[in-house]
């Protein structure tokens, strides 16, 4: 994976090497494999009540950053990425800040111990599903399958974790992420909308 | 940026922010994330409460509605914590009243008295009452019993067990009990009275030998897991040097 940063046009390369983004349809299936064994895994080390393991997460998380690295994907980060990301976390937070206008927040106790895990895991979910993956989708296919594939996988992650009844939203969550991701360039957009969303469901809840 | 483009993209995004409106409105409550990690619980509340920073456990209370002798649908009562400490789900057609008059199913938290279990108690004892302002309450035998969920106080190697008691006279009575997260233990109800999660001081841990199917599946995994990054990678190279050897344009 390389991470680079621009501030206008000028694009600094933080780490690794340049490297074509991994062609074609095999490419795509097999990162699709991939990724639900990283689940297979996560669930396996997690045991019962899977969405509560920091230990399943960042095993998930460590296994996606290693297939973004082995495919050479590049985020860049620059401003604009990270406005628009926090412009993705007020649409994504607005419909339960309505929802719950006039309720107290909940107080921030024990949060920051969740907060670096969380952050992890939801910056790897988006390297890879709106970096690694939506890369190879595009290639092999367009854009449109790499926003709605990814936007699949995504509610299909969260499906053991809590129910098949997260899926609607999972996925229109997914399709806005994947939004961003088209429209900014970079994987960055969404994983600051996906980690902001997350810090909100914590004051939101 | 030509103005179609610009008007494409925002009507995209309108159409998302509705469908996101309206995804919300579909999902039921809790909020949920987004991600994999669930909110971490507050500390176990106890009753009587234990210290004056924790308060003490909360009620859980729901009114189901009655037609045709019996409740009409399925529903949970939670308890208030994050996470709730009991949670109850009365199956539709579980409870037999007269009239029309709501019942009342309520999960309270109450001080344990003897004769105890034995072991340790690790959760605290709850009521379980059906009421109706119409009269008694009955458990329907030939519907789907009732199910509760109770969380431990302590995640320890080895799984306690609901016990349950009709009345404070009786003795307890060990419930098939299953584990359902991390430290919730569910069990089917077999009527009100008397819950309460217990440790069994004489229980064996789990033997490693039992752990052998998860190990090899773990195991197998990251092997493919291996392969499937060895692939991706070695694509990734092909896919670099097909680069390199096209004629820049």
């Amino acid at each position: 994976m390389t991470v680079t940063t621009s501030a206008t046009s000028r694009c600094v390369r933080v780490w690794g090497r340049p490297g074509a983004r991994i062609p074609g349809r095999q490419a795509s299936g097999l990162l699709l494999v991939g990724f639900a064994m990283a689940v297979g895994v996560r669930l396996a080390v997690a045991g019962p009540g899977p969405a509560r393991s920091p230990g399943g997460g960042l095993v998930f998380a460590a296994l996606l950053l290693a297939m973004a690295v082995a495919a050479r994907t590049r985020v860049p980060v620059s401003a604009r990425a990270c406005l628009a990301g926090l412009a993705g976390v007020v649409v994504l937070c607005a419909p339960v800040a309505l929802l719950r206008l006039g309720s107290p927040l909940h107080d921030a106790g024990g949060f920051a111990s969740w907060a670096v895990v969380v952050a992890v895991v939801a910056a790897a979910e988006e390297v890879f599903l709106r970096g690694t993956l939506y890369d190879a989708l595009r290639d092999a296919f367009d854009e449109r399958a790499a926003i709605v594939v990814g936007a699949v996988a995504f509610a299909g992650l969260h499906v053991p974790l809590y129910g098949w009844h997260v899926v609607p939203l999972d996925v229109v969550v997914g399709l806005v992420l994947g939004e961003l991701r088209r429209t900014t360039g970079t994987a960055a957009a969404p994983a600051v909308a996906h980690v902001g969303a997350d810090f909100g469901a914590w004051f939101l809840r | 940026m030509p103005t179609s483009t610009r008007a494409r993209g925002a009507s995209r995004w309108l159409v998302l922010a509705g469908l996101l409106a309206v995804a919300w409105l579909v999902t039921p409550q809790p909020v949920p994330l987004y991600d994999g990690i669930g909110f971490p619980d507050e500390p176990y509340r106890f009753v009587p409460a234990r210290s004056t920073s924790i308060p003490a456990a909360t009620v859980g209370e729901v009114e189901l509605k009655v037609a045709g002798g019996s409740n009409t649908g399925g529903l949970i009562v939670n308890s208030k914590e994050a996470g709730p400490q009991i949670s109850v789900y009365a199956p539709p057609h579980a409870f037999a009243a007269a009239g029309t008059a709501p019942i009342v199913l309520r999960a309270e938290p109450v001080p344990p008295t003897p004769p105890l279990p034995d072991g340790t108690l690790d959760s605290n004892v709850y009521r379980l009452s059906l009421t109706s302002a119409a009269g008694p309450v009955t458990i329907v035998t030939a519907a789907q019993p009732p199910a509760i969920t109770m969380r431990a106080v302590t995640i320890a190697p080895t799984l306690p067990v609901i016990e349950y008691r009709a009345t404070p006279t009786e003795s307890w009575r060990e419930l098939k009990t299953r584990r359902v997260g991390r430290d919730n233990f569910n069990a089917s109800a077999p009527g009100v009275g008397e819950y309460v999660l217990v440790q069994r001081d004489v229980q064996a841990p789990t033997p490693s030998s039992s752990r052998g199917p998860l190990y090899a599946v773990i195991g197998a995994t990251t092997v493919l897991m291996v392969l499937v990054l060895v692939g991706v990678r070695v694509l990734s190279r092909r896919a670099a040097e097909q680069q390199q050897q096209q004629p820049p344009s």
